[in-house]
């Protein structure tokens, strides 16, 4: 009879340690509900448009994965400074996942190592960085998007010319990128000459500046190339302003209220508008699959969509240039 | 038992079956249970999430139904219908206070963004002057304007667009639009154009939950997608939704496995030929139905350990008086049968066999004493068989007379005496043996008479009358010694006449009968009832070997329907039969 009660004594206590175990699965697994995210884009600014809907995809893919997210950045695409802290903060936080657009191909490097260091995953989205392995881009292949722009340019300016590009950031990683893909593309072309690239410094104004000098500069000019939208807006409004509508082809990246006009008043002909809101959302989505310990290509191609003025209203494409419903 | 079976306790048994019943019930319930919830959760969130999408159904078709209306009354409106067919050079641009005042009223949630009717005769009627129309685009060839055109009057809801006609204007809305038609001349007067503001239908179908991560879109007839919170990811290509399934559902649910199972929900609002439809997440529904699992798994596990304090405590209920009664039974194994059955239980079955084990207990006792009694009784019996073998009051008396009979100088009488006592003495030992032919008995029994006819002379006379056919048979020896002592001492000796004995033997169908018949004093009633069985040791001081100890000699010898029976009559004499079987061969001779 002693026997018995020690025999159900020990099923007893089993069953106890079976209860916990599950118990504790359970709340593991409520907790694994629960992956920190932390996103850090360029610029958090609300006018950043770009910005804005790449955080919309991100949030969509965090609600699917049932993950929790974090934004966190300086306001202005250059403040390097801002973006070191914003991430600093993110490593103290202890985030599962981190995803930065790099301000800086170089300024990061020690930070990020730091934080793969602390076995936190890190990707970068949309602009990446130099000189770090094992690290994961979600990103528009700018290269190949350059590319595709150049080539349309230069069909466009049958009798040969002139060219130029106007680029924002020196030193960023998409900038670096699109004037790699614009000058592989430009050698494939011989009857056009390429002149040295300006950058703007990212504002809209420093464009208009830089285009109209370069307007002065050369005045032979056939084409322009914009890298970017604050770049592409200021040389659509130089061009218009001085009145060389139809005179010069331009093509750009991104878009924006002037540029879509400047595509219904024949400014500008085509323009190459990225996916940031897929780029959000597959940013995250594979974020948690490196978390997860799924091996992935280091490189994820967002894609890209070519638009002129006949494909401006298509409504596939209405949703890529006005991603934010108002 | 069975090969390979292995021995168990009662109580390992008893705990085991009812262990496995326990458990068998709980995992049946269990089993049930989670059929039952789960049939009952799929059951619920199908008619959870088609209540939830019939409703926010409602909600689009009455808000889209209104600005049917809404349309309807300004498509006939005079003025409207006068403006159009004014004929203006270019095109004119006109503020009218009719369009304001209708969108005023009827812009309650603020959700009409602008009414602009435009004439084919190039007259713009605007809400307001705040915004400005482009003049360097063609409406003519947009989807509303053609659509209206050729819906010929009627109502037409679009697909969500900008507002790519307005400048600087970057608002994402659909539109409701209906041509004007001139009621004589058939001719087309313009289109009217009502954009409702896209982001209220989203946000109408935004604030819908369909658990965490479930979500809302809206599909037209042409299976284009008018709102889906994802469109991004279908224009990528990235997401893609079953069109073709839920054109084809028209109303009502379905589950479709992808990765995930998602339970799609659709619902068609006839009116505008939308198609509303909801997507959930199956297994958040079943969400909820983890916690029941929880509870139903933690209720278990108590039943579990219930039972397993239950099972204990009946099999130990059940096992104990057993076992007690096992422990008493290995002591009356070891001889203890004095052990006292004192077992507490209420179990008629138990009560009952220690009850007959008691009854048992007490037989064998019982019988244990009467065995021992009849041992020492046969022992004494033997011991005076012996006695009477060499009875010495005898012995002395026969010599005696044999002294007396010397001093006489009857010789004659001495040699017989002497050599009848010596024959009875050879007689009475036998060599040992307690079972003798009847025909030696006789013998020792004449021996007997010789001599004491000798010493009574007269006064003893006897005959003896025996079947020699019985002479064969076997008897217990000394039988008949005893009962003619009886006679001669107490029935003739004090008697002033003659005495006579006679000895008779015959057989009598498997029985021999022999006899001793005196004309003695004879005996009371009491005298011969007690003459058998009274006790032993009472006959011992008397001295002579008892009647009762021949009586029993014969029993144990040859069984309880065998011994002496006695005939009496006061002052007339006794009678004693001994009844023995005929039997010529003895075994296992004591």
């Amino acid at each position: 009879m002693k026997k018995i009660k020690k025999w159900m004594i020990v099923v007893a206590a089993i069953l106890i340690i079976l209860v916990n175990i599950i118990g504790f699965k359970w709340v593991e697994f409520k907790e694994k509900g629960s992956i920190k995210i932390v996103l850090i884009p360029k610029s958090v600014s609300s006018d950043f448009e770009f910005w804005q809907t790449v955080m919309q995809g991100a949030e969509l893919a965090a609600k699917e994965e049932n993950a929790i997210l974090e934004v966190k950045g300086a306001l202005l695409e250059k403040d390097i400074e801002t973006q070191k802290q914003a991430l600093k903060e993110a490593i103290d936080e202890k985030a599962d996942v981190i995803i930065i657009a790099a301000a800086d191909t170089k300024a990061l490097i020690e930070l990020i190592e730091e934080a793969q260091a602390k076995k936190i995953t890190v990707l970068t989205v949309d602009s990446k960085t130099e000189g770090i392995e094992n690290i994961q881009h979600v990103a528009t292949n700018n290269i190949e998007a350059a590319r595709a722009l150049t080539q349309y340019m230069a069909s466009a300016i049958e009798e040969g010319g002139e060219v130029a590009m106007v680029s924002f950031v020196e030193g960023t990683g998409t900038a670096k990128e699109r004037e790699q893909g614009y000058k592989e593309e430009m050698q494939r072309h011989p009857f056009l000459k390429m002149h040295p690239t300006v950058y703007c410094e990212g504002t809209v104004q420093g464009s208009y500046k830089v285009t109209k000098e370069l307007l002065k500069k050369y005045p032979n000019l056939k084409g322009i190339i914009g890298a970017n939208q604050q770049s592409t807006d200021g040389i659509c409004d130089a061009v218009q302003e001085l009145g060389l509508t139809g005179k010069i082809k331009v093509v750009g990246f991104d878009s924006s209220n002037t540029i879509i006009y400047a595509l219904e008043k024949d400014v500008i002909d085509a323009i190459i508008v990225q996916k940031p809101f897929n780029m959000g959302y597959l940013a995250v989505k594979n974020g948690l699959e490196v978390y997860r310990g799924k091996k992935i290509p280091e490189f994820i191609d967002t894609g890209y969509k070519f638009i002129d003025k006949e494909t401006l209203y298509l409504i596939e494409n209405q949703k890529l240039l006005y991603p934010i419903i108002k | 038992m069975k090969k390979g079976l292995k021995t168990r306790t009662l109580r390992e048994k008893i705990f085991s079956y009812f262990f496995t019943l326990i458990m068998s019930i709980i995992l049946i319930l269990d089993g049930f249970f989670l059929y039952k919830i789960t049939t009952v959760t799929e059951k619920n969130a199908h008619s959870y999430s088609y209540e939830i999408i019939k409703q926010l159904g409602r909600n689009v078709e009455s808000y889209v139904e209104y600005m049917k209306q809404v349309s309807w009354v300004l498509s006939q409106d005079s003025e409207i219908r006068s403006m159009l067919k004014k004929e203006v050079i270019g095109e004119l641009v006109y503020e009218m206070p009719t369009l304001e005042q209708f969108k005023m009223n009827a812009n309650i949630a603020n959700d009409i963004e602008s009414i602009i009717v435009f004439g084919t005769n190039g007259v713009r009627l605007v809400d307001n002057d705040q915004y400005k129309i482009k003049n360097y685009i063609n409406v003519e060839e947009m989807d509303w304007y053609k659509e209206a055109i050729h819906a010929n009057g009627n109502f037409v809801v679009s697909l969500s667009h900008i507002q790519n006609y307005i400048e600087n204007n970057d608002t994402w809305v659909f539109s409701v639009s209906r041509s004007i038609i001139d009621k004589k001349t058939k001719e087309v007067l313009g289109v009217m154009l009502i954009d409702m503001s896209y982001k209220k239908l989203a946000d109408i179908c935004n604030q819908i939950t369909l658990g965490n991560t479930g979500y809302v879109y809206i599909m037209s007839q042409n299976k284009d997608i008018i709102y889906h919170p994802q469109q991004q990811l279908i224009y990528s290509g990235l997401k893609s939704e079953n069109l073709t399934s839920v054109q084809q559902k028209v109303e009502g649910s379905f589950m479709e496995k992808e990765d995930k199972t998602k339970l799609v929900t659709v619902h068609t609002l006839p009116e505008i030929g939308w198609t509303v439809v909801g997507v959930s997440y199956f297994n958040e529904f079943m969400l909820s139905m983890t916690n029941i699992l929880l509870t139903i798994g933690v209720i278990s596990l108590i039943c579990v350990v219930l039972s397993l304090i239950v099972a204990g405590q009946i099999s130990q209920e059940i096992s104990k008086p057993i076992l007690e009664l096992e422990d008493i039974m290995s002591q009356v194994e070891k001889g203890d049968l004095s052990v006292n059955i004192d077992i507490e239980t209420n179990t008629k079955e138990i009560q009952n066999l220690s009850g007959s084990l008691h009854t048992m207990l007490w037989e064998i006792r019982a019988l244990l004493r009467k065995i021992k009694e009849n041992e020492t009784d046969l022992r004494k019996s033997e011991l005076k068989v012996l006695q009477a073998q060499i009875n010495p009051h005898f012995l002395y008396n026969a010599l005696d007379t044999i002294i007396w009979l010397g001093e006489r100088k009857e010789n004659d009488k001495v040699v017989l005496m002497t050599s009848a006592l010596a024959k009875y003495f050879r007689l009475s030992l036998s060599k040992g043996a307690e079972v003798i032919p009847l025909f030696n008995e006789i013998e020792h029994i004449k021996y007997y008479l010789q001599i004491q006819k000798i010493r009574y002379e007269e006064k003893l006379n006897y005959s003896i009358r025996i079947d020699p056919n019985i002479y064969e048979y076997l008897t217990v020896k000394i039988i008949l010694q005893p009962l003619v002592e009886n006679a001669i001492y107490h029935g003739i000796k004090d008697k002033d006449e003659e005495g006579f004995i006679f000895i008779e033997g015959h057989k009598e169908g498997d029985n021999v009968i022999l006899s001793v018949q005196d004309n003695g004093k004879g005996m009371t009633k009491e005298q011969m009832e007690t003459i058998l069985t009274r006790p032993i040791s009472l006959a011992i001081t008397k001295g002579g070997v008892a009647i009762k100890n021949v009586h029993q000699r014969i029993q144990v010898y040859f069984g309880q329907e065998y011994g002496l029976s006695y005939q009496s009559e006061l002052g007339k004499g006794t009678k004693v039969t001994v009844t023995i079987p005929a039997l010529t061969e003895w075994e296992g001779g004591k």
